[in-house]
C-alpha cells in the first residue's frame, strides 16, 4: 500500500476558483519525488493540502490508508507529515538552538529532543557553529538550513519541501540540494516542489508532472524532461504551420 | 545637579508603571495583531476592583494585585473568546479590533459609570503619600514600591517568556504564527492565553494606579493616548521596546514637567508619537513596516 | 512601422534584488503582442512600470514617440493606454453599471453639470456591456456576480475610455473554458477593430494561439521575441522555463 494517497481532490483558496482540479497521485515510503510544471500548475497547494493547510473541497488524501484530509497542521505533524514552506519561516528573534528545539515542540521527552539535536548537527555541522546566533542574522543559506534541520527535528515521515532554492546563489543552492538527498538516505519520503525543475529532478527519483490542477504524467526523474509533452506542457500545443500569419 | 537627579528618578519610578501597562497591550499586538483600544478602561476596572478591596476589606492594593490578576485573566478569556476568533481569519482583523474594542471601551465606560458614578476615586493607602530621603534626593515610598511590583512582574514575565514551555510558545507566535502552527503549537490556545495575560498585566496596572492617580470612568481615554505612544515609540509588538519606550517617555515627561509645568507633561507623549511617526514609524525595536 | 510603445532599458530593483534590468521591448502597432516568462523573470515589474504603478530606478517608457515615463496611470489613461488588474476590483456595492461609467475618464468634475454627459457615458457603457455579453447584468450589484462575470466587467470596464492600447493582466487567470473562448474572442474582434493589445498571460495555449508576437523575459532581462511559433520552437525559451542545472 502507498504511504500517502491523494484521491481525486479539489481544492482552492476562499471563494476563489478550483486550484487543484481532481488531482489524484500515490506516494510510496522512502522514496524522493519533485513535483514540477508550470506557473499556476498548483504545486504549493498540493503541499498544503497534504499538510492541513488547506482543506480539500471535495477528494481525499490518506496515510497508510487513513483518511486525514480535515485535520489540522499540528495534528498532521503528529503523523509524521512536516512541511516546511516557501515564505520565511525561521523565527528571527529564537538562537539557532531554540529554534531546532521549536521543531520538536511536540515532543515532550526531553532525552529526546537531545538526541535528535545531535542526530541534525551531524547532518548539519554549520549549525553547530552558530548554535546560540539570532536566525534571523544569519544569510540565506544559514536560514534555509536552520529550517530543514528543524524539520528533522520533527522526525518526519513525510517530509514536504516548497521551493528550496528559492533566492540562493547557485552554489548555496546545490549545498541544500545535497542535503535533500542525504534526507533519503535516512529513510524519509521527501516530496520536492521546485520552480528550478532541472536542479529538483536531478536530486530526486521520481517526477511528477503538474499542470492546470491535475497530474500529466509522472516517471523516473532522471530523463523526464527529455519527454516531448514538457514542451508542450510548458509553451502550449505546438501551433500547425500554417497557422500563424 | 541634585535637582536632575531627582528629576530622573521621579521619571524613573513613573516609568516603571507605565511599562507595565505598556507591556500588556504591547502582548496582545505580538501575539494576535489586536490593538486594544480598551486597554486603559481594562485597568480602569481593576483599579476599581482595587478601590472596593481596600474601602471594604481593607486590602493594600499592593497585596490587591493578587486578586486583580487573576479575576481580570479571566475576564480577559471572558471578552477575548466571544468576540475575537470569530473575525481572525479576516484580511482586515487588526482594523476591525482597533473599532472593536473603542466600542468596547465606550460600553465599559457606561458599565463603570452606571455602577460607581463619576465621582474622582483613589485608595489611600499610607504610603501613598510617603516619602523616603535618601542623600538630598526625595523619594515617594508609592511610587517606589509601584515600580517594585512592576520591575517583579516584568521579570516574572520574561522568565515565563523564555523559561517555559507555553512561554517559548507565545514567542513563537510573535515571530512568526504560521511557524509556530506547523511547529506544531496550537495558536487559538495560545492567542487566547496571550489575551488573559495581557489583561492579567493590565489588572496589576490597576491595583497601582488606584493609589496613584485619582481616576474616574471617563480616565482611561488620558491613558489609552499615552499607551498608544508608548508602544509605537518602543516599536508595536516588541516587549523590551515597550519598557525602553515607557520607561524614556516618562523621564523625559518628569524634565518636561519639572521646566515647564505639569500642564506639559501629556504634550511629550504625543510629540514624541508625532516625531517617531515621521521619522522611525517601526519605533526603535520593531520590525520595519511596509506602507 | 513605429512602435505604439516602446521601453528602452528599463531597471528595477527592490532591496537587494534586481527584478528588472536592461529590459527592452518593442509593442508594434495592432498586435496582439504577449509577455511571457517563467516565475520572477520580472514581467509584472515591467507591466507595472508601464502602467506608471511603480516608477522605474532608470530608463524609459515612450508611447506613440512620446517620452511618458513616470506618468501616473491616470495621466496614460487619457492618453489612451488602459489597463486591467490581475485581482478583480471591483467597487462592490455599486451597480455593474454604474462600475462601468466610473471607470471612464469622463465622469468627474463634469458629470456634475448635468445628466447629458452621463447619459452618453451610460450608452456606451451599456453597449460595451452588451459587447461582452453581461448587459443583462446592468443592474446587479457588482459584488454579487461571480468570478467570470466580473473578469468580463473589468475587461468592458477596461474599454470605456476608447484606449489605443489595453495591457491586460492575466486574462485568462482563473476563468473557465467557455468564457475563455469569449474573452479570447472578444480581444480578436477588437484588436481588428484596430486596437492593440499587450498581455501578460500564464496559459500558454492562449499566448500561443493568441498573439501575433510573444516576448519572453528571465532574470529580469528580455531573452528572446519572436512569433509564437518561433518561440515555440526556441530551446533557450524552454531552458528559461526548465530552469539550469
Amino acid at each position: 500500500m502507498a504511504l500517502l494517497e491523494i484521491d481525486d481532490v479539489t481544492a482552492g483558496y476562499g471563494v476563489g476558483p478550483d486550484i487543484l482540479t481532481g488531482i489524484s497521485l500515490e506516494v510510496n515510503a522512502g522514496r524522493s519525488y519533485c513535483i514540477v510544471g508550470p506557473n499556476g500548475a498548483g504545486k504549493s497547494t498540493l503541499l498544503k493540502v497534504v499538510c492541513g493547510i488547506l482543506h480539500p473541497r471535495s477528494g481525499e488524501v490518506r496515510l497508510n490508508g487513513i483518511r486525514v484530509s480535515g485535520l489540522r497542521p499540528d495534528q498532521l505533524l503528529a503523523e509524521g507529515i512536516c512541511f516546511v514552506p516557501q515564505e520565511q519561516s525561521l523565527f528571527p528573534e529564537m538562537t539557532v538552538r531554540e529554534n531546532l528545539v521549536m521543531g520538536a515542540f511536540l515532543v515532550r521527552d526531553r532525552a529526546v529532543v537531545n538526541e535528535r539535536m545531535v542526530r541534525v548537527f551531524e547532518l548539519f555541522p554549520l549549525l553547530k557553529d552558530r548554535v546560540s546566533q539570532l536566525a534571523g542574522t544569519l544569510s540565506g543559506g544559514e536560514q534555509q538550513m536552520v529550517v530543514l534541520g528543524r524539520a528533522l527535528m520533527v522526525d518526519p515521515k513525510v517530509l514536504m519541501i516548497d521551493e528550496p532554492s528559492l533566492g540562493l546563489a547557485p552554489i548555496v543552492a546545490d549545498q541544500i540540494f545535497a542535503t535533500i538527498q542525504g534526507f533519503s538516505a535516512l529513510g524519509i519520503t521527501v516530496i520536492l516542489v521546485e520552480q528550478n525543475a532541472r536542479r529538483g529532478l536531478e536530486s530526486t527519483e521520481w517526477g511528477i508532472v503538474l499542470d492546470l490542477g491535475t497530474k500529466r504524467f509522472e516517471g523516473p526523474a532522471e530523463g523526464i524532461l527529455d519527454d516531448p509533452r514538457i514542451r508542450e506542457l510548458y509553451l502550449g500545443a505546438a501551433l500547425s504551420k500554417g497557422d500563424d500569419e | 545637579m541634585t535637582e536632575i537627579i531627582q528629576v530622573l528618578v521621579l521619571g524613573l519610578l513613573l516609568g516603571g508603571v507605565y511599562a507595565l501597562m505598556a507591556s500588556g497591550l504591547t502582548l496582545l499586538f505580538g501575539v494576535m495583531r489586536i490593538v486594544n483600544l480598551a486597554h486603559a478602561a481594562f485597568i480602569i476596572v481593576a483599579a476599581y476592583i482595587a478601590f472596593y478591596a481596600f474601602d471594604l476589606f481593607q486590602i493594600d492594593p499592593l497585596i490587591s494585585v493578587l486578586i486583580t490578576m487573576p479575576v481580570m485573566f479571566v475576564l480577559g478569556l471572558a471578552v477575548y473568546l466571544p468576540l475575537f476568533p470569530r473575525i481572525e481569519s479576516s484580511a482586515r482583523y487588526t482594523e476591525m479590533t482597533v473599532l472593536m474594542t473603542f466600542g468596547l471601551a465606550l460600553v465599559m465606560e457606561g458599565l463603570l459609570g452606571f455602577f460607581f458614578t463619576g465621582i474622582f476615586r483613589s485608595t489611600r493607602p499610607p504610603y501613598a503619600t510617603d516619602a523616603i530621603l535618601w542623600a538630598d534626593l526625595f523619594i515617594p515610598t508609592g511610587q517606589l514600591l509601584a515600580t517594585g511590583v512592576s520591575a517583579l512582574l516584568l521579570i516574572g514575565l520574561w522568565l515565563f517568556l523564555r523559561y517555559t514551555r507555553t512561554g517559548t510558545a507565545v514567542r513563537a507566535t510573535m515571530q512568526n504564527r504560521t511557524s509556530a502552527q506547523i511547529v506544531g503549537v496550537n495558536v487559538r490556545r495560545i492567542s487566547a492565553i496571550s489575551f488573559g495575560l495581557g489583561m492579567a498585566l493590565a489588572g496589576a496596572s490597576g491595583s497601582l494606579l488606584s493609589y496613584l492617580f485619582p481616576f474616574f470612568p471617563a480616565q482611561h481615554w488620558r491613558w489609552v493616548a499615552l499607551l498608544l505612544a508608548l508602544i509605537v515609540l518602543g516599536g508595536l509588538g516588541s516587549l523590551k521596546g515597550a519598557v525602553i519606550g515607557a520607561v524614556s517617555l516618562a523621564v523625559a515627561s518628569a524634565f518636561v514637567t519639572n521646566q515647564l509645568g505639569p500642564d506639559w507633561s501629556p504634550m511629550t507623549f504625543y510629540l514624541a508619537l508625532f516625531i517617531i511617526l515621521l521619522v522611525r514609524p517601526q519605533g526603535l525595536f520593531g520590525k520595519a513596516l511596509r506602507i | 512601422m513605429t512602435a505604439l510603445l516602446e521601453a528602452r532599458e528599463l531597471h528595477k530593483a527592490y532591496g537587494g534584488l534586481q527584478a528588472v534590468q536592461r529590459c527592452s521591448f518593442e509593442v508594434a502597432p495592432g498586435t496582439i503582442t504577449a509577455l511571457i516568462g517563467p516565475n520572477g523573470a520580472g514581467k509584472t515589474t515591467a507591466f507595472d512600470i508601464i502602467n506608471g504603478v511603480i516608477a522605474a530606478d532608470s530608463g524609459t517608457v515612450i508611447f506613440e514617440g512620446r517620452d511618458v515615463t513616470g506618468f501616473m496611470p491616470h495621466q496614460l489613461t487619457r492618453l489612451g493606454v488602459s489597463r486591467t488588474f490581475q485581482i478583480t476590483r471591483d467597487l462592490g456595492e455599486m451597480t455593474v453599471l454604474e462600475n462601468m461609467v466610473v471607470s471612464s475618464p469622463a465622469a468627474g468634475l463634469r458629470s456634475l453639470l448635468g445628466s447629458k454627459i452621463l447619459k452618453r457615458e451610460r450608452d456606451r457603457a451599456m453597449e460595451l456591456l452588451d459587447f461582452v455579453g453581461i448587459s443583462a447584468l446592468a443592474t446587479t450589484a457588482a459584488k454579487k456576480l461571480s468570478y467570470g462575470q466580473k473578469k468580463l466587467l473589468e475587461f468592458a470596464s477596461v474599454l470605456m475610455s476608447e484606449p489605443k492600447l489595453v495591457l491586460l493582466d492575466e486574462p485568462a487567470g482563473g476563468v473557465n473554458p467557455a468564457l475563455l473562448e469569449r474573452i479570447t474572442d472578444r480581444i480578436r474582434r477588437l484588436n481588428e477593430s484596430g486596437i492593440t493589445f499587450f498581455i501578460v498571460e500564464h496559459n500558454m495555449d492562449v499566448v500561443m494561439q493568441l498573439s501575433d508576437w510573444v516576448i519572453v523575459m528571465a532574470h529580469g532581462e528580455v531573452l528572446v521575441d519572436g512569433p509564437p511559433a518561433a518561440i515555440q520552437e526556441d530551446e533557450t525559451v524552454l531552458d528559461a522555463y526548465l530552469g539550469r542545472a
